[in-house]
């Protein structure tokens, strides 16, 4: 069955994800997955959906979009072999400045390591603007050497880092 | 010197360890003062010391002054607080003076046996719970150089204080 990685983006109000939705249900697609956030008043829906008349569904989903604004992309999905497991949470705090996220990124990625999960906020009623990222990783590296690079690199930039081991316990 | 300015991120003197208070309790009323003119001059239920640039163990808890009415011991000055027990769970939707304009949901624990000096040096040993007990818990962080974002797992998990 076709499996769709589709993406919705533009300028948030009511009713975007109600509109895409119905779309969707009346092609008989099943929704998998959805992500959806927004991003200082843009909306981003990130969704799969798998079946029904998705193979043949384009034209009316870039119909939607237009209806509401919305740029849409619409990729085949690929299957995922195995879920991604974090075991690496990574925090950093610090004053607003450019490269934060490429500087944390770029060390994580000299390791091998994948982020699977990564929010960031712009606190701008603070002493100076404040930017925070909160990462979850992949990391099948040495951790140690992994932790102190990200440390040094986030003194360099002058910005503070915690990385913390993620552990489950059997309960 | 009255109301002081509440030091916000990513102000430096909130990130470091206070040291404790040493005797004699003259040497740390300006501090207190200035803790309740400043803490009475805005709309929190609690500071901590080294909001205000004050890096020494007190810490003013007001739980009267919470939106709904909830259990709590009045108006208190907490010297040197340690909690030496504790117990259940409690989410609660924190704000800080530090952080201003969000909040976040932060699990405490529910219930908390305090130890402290008063303002007058004597030491005191109480029992709270709930959204007192989530205060002091707070503004105990704050002397070890914690701030409720460090207790969020994600970024979003911020989110903008609502207007109400």
């Amino acid at each position: 069955m076709t499996r769709r990685l589709l993406t919705f983006t533009g300028a948030d109000r009511p009713g975007l994800i109600a509109a895409i939705a119905r779309v969707l249900s009346d092609l008989g697609a099943d929704i998998e997955d959805v992500s959806m956030t927004r991003l200082s008043g843009n909306f981003a829906l990130m969704l799969l959906a798998r079946g029904g008349d998705l193979h043949n569904a384009d034209e009316k989903l870039h119909e939607i979009a237009a209806k509401l604004g919305l740029h849409c992309h619409i990729d085949d999905a690929v299957e995922e072999v195995a879920p991604a497991r974090a075991n690496l949470f990574v925090s950093v705090v610090g004053p607003n400045k450019v490269g934060i996220v490429a500087t944390i990124a770029e060390t994580l990625a000299k390791h091998g390591a994948n982020i699977v999960e990564m929010a960031t906020r712009l606190l701008e009623k603070t002493e100076v603007p404040v930017y925070l990222v909160r990462l979850e990783a992949q990391a099948d590296c040495n951790l140690v050497a992994l932790e102190q690079d990200l440390l040094e690199a986030a003194r360099k930039i002058g910005v503070e880092a915690r990385v913390e081991p993620i552990e489950a316990g059997e309960l | 010197m009255g109301i002081r300015t509440i030091l916000t991120l990513p102000n430096p003197l909130l990130r470091k360890v206070s040291l404790r208070a040493e005797l004699p309790p003259s040497q740390w009323q300006s501090i207190i003062r200035d803790l309740w003119d400043t803490l009475d001059s805005h709309t929190g239920v609690g500071l901590a010391a080294p909001q205000i640039g004050e890096s020494i163990r007190i810490i003013v808890v007001d739980a009267t002054r919470a939106k709904r009415p909830v259990p709590h011991h009045g108006r208190m000055t907490l010297v040197n607080p340690v909690i030496i027990a504790k117990e259940g769970r409690i989410s609660f939707r924190e704000g800080c003076l530090s952080v201003p304009d969000y909040v976040a949901h932060i699990e405490r624990a529910e219930r908390i046996l305090v130890e402290a000096l008063n303002e007058h040096g004597d030491p005191c040993v109480f029992e709270t719970q709930g959204f007192e007990a989530v205060i002091i818990q707070h503004e105990i962080d704050h002397l070890d150089g914690i701030l409720f974002i460090d207790r969020i797992r994600h970024a979003r998990d911020l989110k903008p204080r609502p207007t109400s």
